[in-house]
């Protein structure tokens, strides 16, 4: 980290060193590009300031998320991250609680349901790119045709009908072998005002074919039903009964938002809110920005009041920006 | 981080008392968290649900509550009627003396006040104080 940091540093100063370098766009009044940690005509830290009032994790170009704190611009070795305000209803992303063992304890407010005959090996919780993470094996003889990984308990997290709501984890296999597993499933269990089962959030999706012995993060956008009154994301196994499974795998940071799917939340033991971006311009008289994302698209911003301070809308086509550029029109 | 927690009657009653010193027409979701749950611990009624499984049911207090976040003690705000408890999160955090800025509930209900959410980053000993 202290490489990359000075690396930044002595990239920024001479960038700030006088003239234009040959990589700034022509016509520009700053260039940030955040991909190669260079600027122009002063550091990031000169040219931007944010307000937000919480940590917020931003990823590099290799999927590593960095914990960025309050009040610090959410840049990576590769992106700036702006977002809108998220809660992730999920209250231990950290995995407090976990006791490694056979059958172990799960991190609190978790549980594994349906487990039938099958044995169940817990490791200690760890972090991988930069995420906290634990393995999860489950091997044996099937006597049930499921098993499902609840990340909360029935009745902790409130919904209602109407609403979008984004379940997601990050997941890989790290042992074993899919065979005799049906489906890998993820999304949400829905419960009316008693607590009793009504039905499942829409679009729950079979994540079987994308996991690999990488962090891969599994997501689902949908729609609750009528009579909802709470939720329950949860990952499901499923399988025959009477058959051999063995697998493992690696699960971390799941989270529970409303609308959409953005940066990972860590909670230690209640809900938690990543605050809002409000990234403003340490100047005047840009009147359009062009932004680079972190897919090559790009995305100009024109129109802007030039007699006022910009700041970075959060809705913007993609949260990830390698460049960003401003002209005075 | 210094965060204020603010009780009103309604969240119109709260915009309209905040409105001259956060310039808030929507609320700023970069440093507030408008309709936030509180409740104290004590009141907290276990359970079981339909499976077995141990429940916890909180009983929320009346009232509209903010928290806000800024990176100074802000006295307009500091001193307002509204405020319940105004904490320096970093020393929260450390475990440091000094973190209750000001509290306008009594020691024992500062103990046993919960909310949620909190900021992503926030760890504060809720409970833990003498």
């Amino acid at each position: 980290m202290s490489r990359i940091m000075s690396r930044r540093l002595v990239r920024q100063a001479i960038a700030s060193s006088g003239g234009m370098p040959g990589w700034v766009q022509p016509g520009a009044l700053f260039d940030e590009d955040f991909f190669n940690q260079r600027a122009w005509p002063r550091p990031f830290e000169s040219e931007m300031v944010d307000t937000r009032a919480s940590t917020q994790y931003v990823p590099n170009a290799s999927g590593v998320w960095v914990p960025v704190s309050s009040g610090v611009l959410p840049i990576s070795s590769a992106y700036m991250e702006v977002e809108p305000s998220s809660t992730n209803s999920i209250r231990n992303s950290a995995l407090q609680g976990i006791v490694a063992g056979s059958p172990g304890t799960m991190p609190t407010n978790m549980g594994v349901q349906q487990q039938g005959t099958l044995s169940r090996t817990i490791g200690a919780a760890t972090t991988l790119n930069g995420l906290d993470v634990f393995s999860l094996r489950l091997n044996g003889t099937t006597s049930t045709t499921f098993t499902n990984i609840a990340f909360e308990t029935n009745g902790a997290i409130a919904a209602a009908n109407g609403q979008t709501w984004v379940p997601s984890l990050f997941m890989a296999t790290v042992a074993g072998a899919f065979t005799n597993i049906g489906t890998m499933t993820y999304g949400a269990a829905l419960y009316d005002s008693g607590v009793l089962y009504i039905g499942e959030l829409s679009g729950r999706t079979d994540f079987k074919s994308s996991l690999t012995s990488s962090l891969f993060r599994c997501s689902v956008s949908g729609a609750t039903i009528a009579s909802t009154a709470f939720m329950t994301p949860y990952f499901q196994l499923a399988f025959s009964i009477g058959v051999a499974i063995d697998i493992t795998l690696l699960i971390g940071m799941p989270k529970n938002e409303p609308n959409a799917l953005t940066s990972p939340v860590r909670t230690t033991g209640t809900a938690a809110t990543r605050a809002a971006n409000a990234i403003t311009l340490q100047r005047t008289g840009i009147g359009r920005v062009v932004y680079t994302f972190d897919n090559d698209t790009q995305q100009t911003v024109s129109g802007i009041n030039t007699g006022a301070q910009y700041t970075i809308p959060t809705n913007l086509n993609r949260p990830l920006i390698k460049r960003m550029t401003g002209y005075a029109s | 981080m210094i965060d204020y927690i603010l009780k009103f009657a309604s969240e119109a009653a709260a915009k309209t008392a905040l409105s001259s010193r956060l310039k808030i027409g929507e609320w700023p979701l970069d440093y507030c968290l408008p309709g936030i749950t509180m409740w104290r611990e004590s009141q907290d009624v276990a359970g079981t649900d339909v499976d077995g499984n141990p429940t916890i049911t909180h009983t929320p207090l009346t009232g509209y509550f903010i928290q806000a976040s800024l990176d100074r003690v802000l006295p307009a705000l500091r001193d307002l009627a509204a405020v319940q408890v105004v904490v320096d999160e970093e020393l929260a955090r450390a475990r440091r003396p000094g973190a209750i800025i000001k509290s306008n509930v009594s020691n024992a209900i500062l103990q046993d006040l919960r909310w949620s959410p909190v900021f992503a980053g926030r760890d504060n000993p809720w409970g833990t104080w003498a």
